[in-house]
């Protein structure tokens, strides 16, 4: 018989059981019944280092199981984001009192969430995600002949126009002062000349 | 020379002849300030129009700290505590906190109450434009850090007021863009200037959309401009020169520095920045004017491509500007302010 056989047949952990240590049903998944350490003759029992040994062999164990829990949920997880669903837990960075429901929803929020079309506050392209808008430059190119093609690779009738002249001015509070020149006729043209005083910052 | 306006395609817009009859112009007075769309093919500028107004006035609804009934007023009536916002809201406030975050500070939503210090403390055309000072000067901005943001969840500390100055204007651009181009279709495209800050969207005109940038008020007056061609992306300006009024005698504008709570005194009185959204370009011009003598290393580091006018009109180019006139505006691609994690979030 070796140190690592029950006399029932069963195997024991390294470590586990030996003269001086009561292992019997110390956690749970060995009982000890119908074994009373008759036949261990003491070898590879080394006092303390065993119970240590014995540590580690239910950390082990202990571990096995966490990974699988951990496997199985990370599945679950990669499963529901794959089909865009919102986890069912409250973010961890949101205290319990925030759980929806407790907090004041401000009347915009209400209205989107009641469906309503108070200040359309769900208005598309702005989710509450931070997500950018769609990029100008990656929705539609223009080759050098003129030719556009829209991102779906479909071919569009029109090509992009020539324009000579400023259409919009970037300043101070959105002046638009435009003067142009038509560069057939010869004629300037002042659009519009209005300051942007009020309201809005820059 | 002649002054054109032409009726009205929808509402209160007025068609603005440039010359070119191959994109329609049309401009009308929103949230303060001028709005204006260009369009190609011209005969969908209609409901490009209607789209712009509908994003024009949701954010309005949403962000305006001078309406009762907006909701960022109705959030702050009720002092600090815990929100749930709109959506259109969290976003506004989201690109604000990260594009704090991004600007090292020099962009910060929670400069409002200095602002209002300040004595901008209304529509800017209802403020005194030379006054006493109502209390004593404001300090410091309290900081993002207290305030956080988880999808629609805000927790606003008590005493803080939000302005988002420094990027609304530039995520309604960029919005109010990406709707008109919807609406345009898939074969043309779209530009949108909401005081300035322009974005663009679609297929541009050949070359790019003409973009005149200026540094004064009156552009056509004085003061240097240049003829830029914005191919994708956006543009921004953020300028000392305007929106000026004096409290006990000194002149104060409405760009603060969130470390002083006083408005910025750089050597800088008009940035214009050109980035992948208008959100970005705005963010990166407002913190510019601030971060004064270290602007240009800011920029470098940002990679964005600036135009500098200094106090005494000195241009100086940064980060690629076109020197010449009628030349493409080339950018980095990507956005730092969208998509990135709010500031004060634990992520």
């Amino acid at each position: 018989m070796t140190n690592d056989h029950h006399p029932a047949g069963r195997v024991l952990l390294p470590g586990r059981g030996g003269p001086g240590q009561d292992w019997r049903g110390d956690s749970g998944y060995w009982d000890g019944g119908g074994w009373d350490g008759e036949g261990w003759d003491g070898r590879g029992w080394d006092g303390p280092r065993g119970a240590r040994q014995a540590g580690i062999g239910h950390a082990r164990r202990m571990s096995n199981w966490s990974a699988a829990a951990l496997i199985v949920g990370t599945g679950a997880a990669v499963v529901a984001l794959a089909r865009g669903t919102v986890p069912a837990a409250a973010p961890a960075s949101v205290p319990a009192a925030a759980a929806p429901g407790t907090a004041p929803a401000t009347p915009a929020a209400r209205a989107a969430r009641a469906g309503k079309p108070h200040h359309r506050a769900a208005q598309a392209g702005t989710a509450a995600s931070h997500r950018a808008p769609p990029a100008s430059h990656s929705v539609a190119t223009t080759s050098g002949s003129g030719v556009t093609r829209t991102a779906a690779g479909t071919t569009a009738g029109q090509s992009a126009p020539p324009v000579s002249n400023s259409v919009a001015t970037t300043s101070a509070s959105g002046v638009t002062t435009i003067t142009t020149t038509n560069p057939v006729t010869g004629k300037k043209t002042v659009t519009k000349v209005r300051h942007g005083g009020r309201g809005g910052d820059d | 020379m002649s002054m054109t306006t032409a009726p009205a395609p929808a509402g209160s817009w007025l068609r603005a002849d440039t010359g070119d009859d191959t994109v329609a112009v049309a401009e009308r007075p929103v949230i303060g300030t001028t709005a204006r769309v260009a369009v190609w093919p011209p005969g969908r500028i209609g409901p490009a129009l209607a789209a712009v107004d509908r994003v024009v006035a949701d954010l309005d609804h949403q962000a305006s700290r001078f309406r009762p009934d907006s909701e960022i007023s109705w959030m702050h009536a009720r002092g600090g505590g815990l929100f749930m916002l709109s959506d259109g809201l969290a976003d506004l406030i989201g690109v604000a906190l990260a594009a704090a975050r991004w600007t090292g500070g020099r962009t910060d939503p929670t400069v409002g109450n200095a602002v209002i210090a300040l004595g901008y403390d209304r529509d800017f055309a209802a403020v005194d434009p030379d006054g006493q000072a109502a209390g004593p000067p404001p300090g410091p901005a309290p900081g993002c850090a207290a305030v956080r943001l988880d999808g629609c969840m805000l927790r606003l500390p008590r005493g803080i007021t939000l302005d988002l100055g420094a990027t609304a204007k530039g995520v309604g651009a960029d919005r109010a863009a990406n709707a008109a181009r919807r609406a345009v279709g898939p074969a043309g495209g779209v530009l949108v200037s909401l005081g300035g800050d322009i974005a663009v969207a679609g297929t541009p005109p050949q070359g790019g959309w003409p973009v005149l940038v200026a540094d004064q008020p009156e552009p056509a007056h004085d003061g240097p401009v240049q003829l830029v061609r914005l191919p994708a992306g956006a543009v921004a300006t953020s300028s000392v020169t305007c929106r000026n009024w004096r409290r006990s005698g000194r002149v104060l504008h409405h760009i603060v520095d969130p470390r002083t709570g006083q408005p910025a005194d750089g050597p800088w009185r008009t940035v214009s920045v050109a980035a992948a959204t208008c959100a970005d370009a705005n963010a990166a011009a407002t913190a510019a004017i601030v971060a004064g003598s270290g602007a240009l290393d800011w920029l470098a580091e940002a990679g964005l491509p600036a135009r500098l006018v200094s106090r005494d009109g000195t241009v100086t180019r940064a980060g690629g500007w076109p020197a010449g006139g009628n030349e493409q505006l080339i950018f980095p691609p990507g956005s730092r302010v969208y998509g990135a994690p709010p500031a004060g979030n634990p992520r």
